[in-house]
């Protein structure tokens, strides 16, 4: 038995791990718990938003880009004669992947009628700004070399107002980066914007339709375009099964 | 023993207080202030010989009665970081989603005035050019002074729950006007003039100008603004109360005043976590400008105007973390003064 009394007192230091677990736990609850409630509750929001965002943040530091390298592959065939030379028997094939493929808005190319004096940038999409620089591809439709119907939209008082002396016959030129195209047109026709007959897009053959308000040199809106229709002759072929 | 010790052997944490009697590991006594950090263990120490059962349970009474309470103030402690955490959530909505101030602080902020001016004059330019004009005719009616005080009419509209039809009547007259005497100026003899030709344009014009002005799905998400305007800030004024009320539980139900300050620092700190958390993914993931918006003025609203909600959160957190660290050196200050007075 001791006795002596003996007054022991251990300190211990302070601990501050606690000042961290704990948090961290409530806060991981207290997320569990939020995302517990809200996810099930917006998942077919969150479904219909992911249409709604891309990969990459916008860049609206330019007003359109500019993809277009003159090339001269096709070149030769693509010249822009008052008759059409004939098609070459093969056109060369390209691989899709093997293309810069235009996003919307970008210069990807230039549409030459030498006959009708039109020589003017080619942009994807059919926008205020494409058609202010412009003329632009429906992006409903596809790009030359596809395979399937081309729709190109432009303004009657700018640079399609050369359409009015567009017969048929005559040769139509895009020329892209990827390659040179000819068309030789089969068809002009006057509708109404509304109708459907105007373009099938479902077409499984490269059409290349031009439109513009018709008629040409009026002042005001009318509801009349004029279609010019235009047939694939020649240039290289985009492979999309590659 | 000191008064001070006798105050501490009273309190509900202390682990086992046998002054004077020896107890089962052969202390004449101990003291125990048994939850976590503030532990401190004074003890006597007495012969080896075996205390008594009756003691031996007697402590683990105390003990478990211990744990428990600590227990209780560990779940009180997480529903006050809870309720910081909602808090944060409700009143960064209530000052951003929920006022017409933020939304036109945001439009002022990021130059959308002067970029929707540049977009309509782009949109009139190519509508002059479908009709005939020349590009400079759409510059006479693009002035940003206009759309300003349009815009404005039009968000504070959908705020107070009034009518949001936007008037395009002296738009027409003026665009009309400008027409007639651009036409009378720049005829040709072999231009066409139809009046119904030049209704369209007219109409059209203002179609472009009234979508200049609106902003998509808006008309929806302020349906639900003035619906839900006060219950929500009811909600604010019962999760403030709840707030203060779990505050002075914590800090008034406590003996020692540090325990209190303990309890606030998890609660404040997890509140802190959960904020930075929150905002921390919306910022680095980038999420909102990713959005595909083509019209360069609604793609920088919608991106600014999102992220300054999350603005709020990064404000509630460095608020949060000021707080939890603030009562973290209360209570180690606390605590070192109750060591040093045993």
């Amino acid at each position: 038995m001791h006795n002596k009394h003996h007054h022991h007192s251990s300190h211990r230091t302070l601990n501050g791990k606690n000042f961290i677990i704990l948090p961290i736990v409530f806060s991981l609850l207290i997320l569990g718990i939020t995302a517990a409630i809200i996810i099930p509750n917006t998942m077919r929001f969150y479904n219909m938003a992911s249409l709604f965002f891309s990969d990459n943040p916008h860049n609206f530091s330019q007003e359109f880009n500019n993809i277009y390298v003159p090339t001269s592959e096709g070149l030769d065939e693509a010249t822009s004669k008052s008759q059409p030379k004939k098609a070459s028997v093969k056109s060369k094939t390209i691989s899709i992947k093997e293309i810069e493929y235009p996003d919307y808005s970008d210069q990807f190319g230039e549409l030459i009628m030498d006959d009708c004096g039109i020589k003017c940038p080619l942009f994807y999409g059919d926008g205020d700004v494409q058609l202010n620089y412009g003329v632009g591809i429906y992006t409903g439709s596809f790009i030359p070399g596809y395979g399937r119907p081309i729709l190109v939209a432009g303004h009657n008082a700018t640079y399609f107002n050369g359409l009015k002396y567009a017969q048929v016959g005559q040769n139509i030129v895009i020329r892209t980066s990827y390659g040179n195209y000819r068309y030789e047109i089969t068809d002009i026709q006057v509708k109404h914007k509304d109708d459907k007959t105007a373009i099938d897009l479902g077409a499984e053959e490269e059409i290349l339709t031009l439109y513009t308000c018709y008629p040409f040199d009026q002042f005001g809106l009318t509801p009349q375009r004029c279609f010019v229709y235009a047939k694939y002759v020649s240039g290289p072929r985009l492979d999309i099964r590659s | 023993m000191s008064e001070k010790t006798k105050e501490i052997n009273n309190s509900d944490d202390s682990e086992l207080i046998t002054p004077g009697k020896k107890n089962y590991n052969g202390k004449l006594g101990s003291i125990k202030l048994s939850d976590g950090e503030d532990e401190k263990d004074v003890s006597f120490l007495g012969d080896n010989s075996e205390g008594s059962s009756g003691e031996h349970h007697h402590h683990h009474r105390r003990k478990e009665k211990s744990d428990a309470k600590c227990f209780a103030y560990c779940v009180v402690s997480f529903f006050l970081a809870l309720i910081l955490f909602l808090l944060t959530c409700c009143i960064a909505l209530r000052t951003t989603v929920f006022s017409s101030d933020y939304m036109l602080s945001v439009m002022a902020d990021r130059e959308y005035y002067t970029q929707i001016t540049e977009e309509l004059r782009q949109q009139l330019e190519s509508l002059s050019h479908a009709s005939g004009l020349s590009s400079e005719f759409a510059n006479d009616f693009t002035n940003s002074l206009d759309l300003r005080e349009d815009v404005t009419q039009y968000v504070e509209s959908f705020y107070n729950g009034s009518s949001t039809v936007i008037n395009t009547t002296h738009f027409k007259q003026k665009f009309r006007a400008a027409l007639d005497s651009y036409i009378e100026d720049n005829k040709k003899e072999n231009t066409e003039v139809k009046e119904e030709s030049l209704e369209y344009l007219v109409n059209e014009a203002a179609d472009l100008y009234s979508n200049t002005i609106e902003i998509p799905f808006f008309s929806v998400v302020a349906n639900y603004v003035v619906k839900l305007n006060v219950p929500l800030t009811v909600t604010i004024v019962v999760l403030t109360i709840i707030g203060i009320v779990l505050t002075l539980i914590l800090f008034l139900t406590n003996e020692f005043k540090h325990r209190g300050y303990r309890y606030l620092s998890y609660a404040f700190i997890a509140a802190f976590i959960c904020d930075a958390a929150v905002a921390g993914l919306v910022y680095f993931s980038k999420i909102f400008s990713k959005v595909n918006i083509m019209t360069r003025s609604l793609y920088n609203l919608f991106v600014y105007y999102f992220n300054g909600i999350f603005t709020y959160f990064w404000i509630f957190a460095a608020a949060f973390i000021v707080f939890g660290v603030l009562f973290f050196l209360m209570f180690a200050r606390k605590h070192r003064k109750l060591v040093k007075s045993m």
